[in-house]
């Protein structure tokens, strides 16, 4: 075990079980899930996946410089 | 031999050069050692690439095999021996590929080509694991052949690449068939990755997981129904009592002709559902058609109306003079086209213009016909 974690793929898992409840639920039948509501989940997932991917690589080049 | 007798002239070895190189000097190299303008082989190369394909193969296969000007070995070095080896495995690949042509034709009926083109992605993926597996190594291995590194992480995206692929279509079919299931599956994925963004293993899952997710989340969204098969069905029922209460189709193309029906006055239920495709349902003239549908991504064309985006919900209820005939139509599609007419409607690939056109298609409403049994339209969205 590593003491940082891997922010890009921390956020990514954040991210999938998020995501994963919601398709869970709408699965059950509890909620109805269209494009309406997926499409910004989806791109407000990626936007945050390339966030943490950037900030983390900025960091890394940070601490070895 | 005498020393008088003239030596045999030996053909330079077969290398790709530096010099006068375009891509990976294959072609120049070829051009070196058979003498030959290179620009010979470049048109030869890419005509065989458009026409076939073979040509990206031939080029990826010499890329491995000949090693660079200055360099002592190939990026894949095959010792003498080895080469029955390869060619032993070409031919298994051969035969895989013959026995999954018959294997798809026998289980995807006329959807074989998806089966076709899920295999060679299969083969394309474990080739360039194969490859990046073997370019890995110390540093120093790399300079002996200088574009070793390069090739190794080529092979790495192409693999990461078809894996993501082969996972975005396995999440596509497990959410079309039980969306509970991929649902549950995305949520273990994510518990897996937050568990191994401790470890040090974990950037690799990033990509395959995420498309895994991202095609069960597309598919859950359109309402995609993957159960009644794949390839393409048509239906042509002469009388009210050959059709059915419903219609469905997992994937591919849907065609229900019910121009030869003579339908009676009165009301006649029909449903018809199709997961990702192309559904045409061909009604007569005479008949009023109310049409209710919803289509999850794609288009709805029902003979004078049309229209098409996401979460499409459809409600066509005109009026029709007493005892006219009335199909009462229900329509579900995940992703594609529900189309209503009233005469034989051409392929949506022909009409988008295969890979020119664009998604949609350029379907007129008048290309569909006319609902002409019915008072007025009341179509409402």
């Amino acid at each position: 075990m590593k003491g940082a974690p891997n922010v890009t793929a921390l956020v990514t898992g954040i991210a999938l079980l998020v995501l994963g409840v919601l398709l869970v639920l709408a699965a059950d039948g509890s909620i109805d899930l269209g494009f309406a509501y997926t499409a910004p989940v989806l791109v407000g997932a990626l936007g945050a996946i390339l966030l943490a991917g950037g900030l983390a690589s900025r960091g890394h080049r940070r601490g070895r410089g | 031999m005498s020393s008088a007798e003239p030596e045999p002239t030996r053909r330079s070895r077969l290398i790709r050069t530096r010099r006068g190189r375009l891509i990976g000097g294959v072609c120049s190299g070829l051009g070196a050692h058979f003498d030959v303008d290179p620009i010979l082989f470049r048109i030869a190369f890419v005509g065989l690439a458009i026409f076939s394909g073979v040509g990206i193969a031939l080029y990826v296969a010499f890329l491995l095999l000949t090693p660079e000007e200055g360099a002592s070995r190939a990026p894949i070095h095959l010792r003498r021996s080895a080469w029955r080896s390869v060619f032993g495995v070409v031919v298994v690949i051969v035969a895989v590929g013959i026995a999954l042509h018959a294997a798809s034709h026998a289980g995807l009926g006329s959807g074989w080509r998806f089966g076709v083109g899920l295999g060679w992605l299969v083969l394309v993926g474990s080739v360039a694991t194969l490859v990046w597996w073997r370019s890995r190594g110390p540093a120093e291995r790399w300079r002996v052949s200088g574009d070793r590194r390069l090739l190794g992480l080529l092979a790495l995206g192409t693999a990461l690449v078809v894996e993501a692929i082969l996972l975005a279509v396995a999440g596509a079919w497990l959410a079309g068939i039980d969306g509970r299931v991929a649902a549950w599956a995305v949520v273990g994925l994510g518990a897996v990755l937050v568990a191994a963004s401790f470890t040090g293993w974990a950037r690799r899952l990033v990509l395959p997981a995420a498309a895994f997710a991202l095609a069960v989340a597309v598919i859950a969204a359109a309402h995609v129904d993957l159960h009644g098969g794949m390839g393409e069905r048509a239906y042509r029922p002469q009388t009210l009592s050959e059709v059915r209460d419903g219609y469905r189709l997992g994937a591919g193309r849907l065609e229900i002709d019910l121009r030869g029906i003579a339908f009676p006055p009165g009301s006649t239920k029909l449903h018809v559902r199709l997961g990702i495709g192309e559904l045409v349902v061909l009604v007569p003239r005479g008949v009023c058609v109310e049409t209710g549908a919803r289509v999850g991504g794609g288009y709805v064309g029902s003979l004078e109306d049309r229209d098409g985006g996401f979460d499409v919900d459809w409600s066509e209820r005109p009026s029709s003079p007493a005892n006219t005939p009335r199909l009462v139509l229900e329509g579900r599609v995940g992703l594609g086209a529900l189309l209503v007419a009233d005469h034989p409607v051409e392929r949506a690939w022909n009409r988008w213009g295969g890979w020119g056109g664009g998604f949609g298609g350029h379907v007129h409403p008048n290309d569909l016909g006319t609902n002409e049994a019915c008072d007025a339209t009341g179509v409402s969205r």
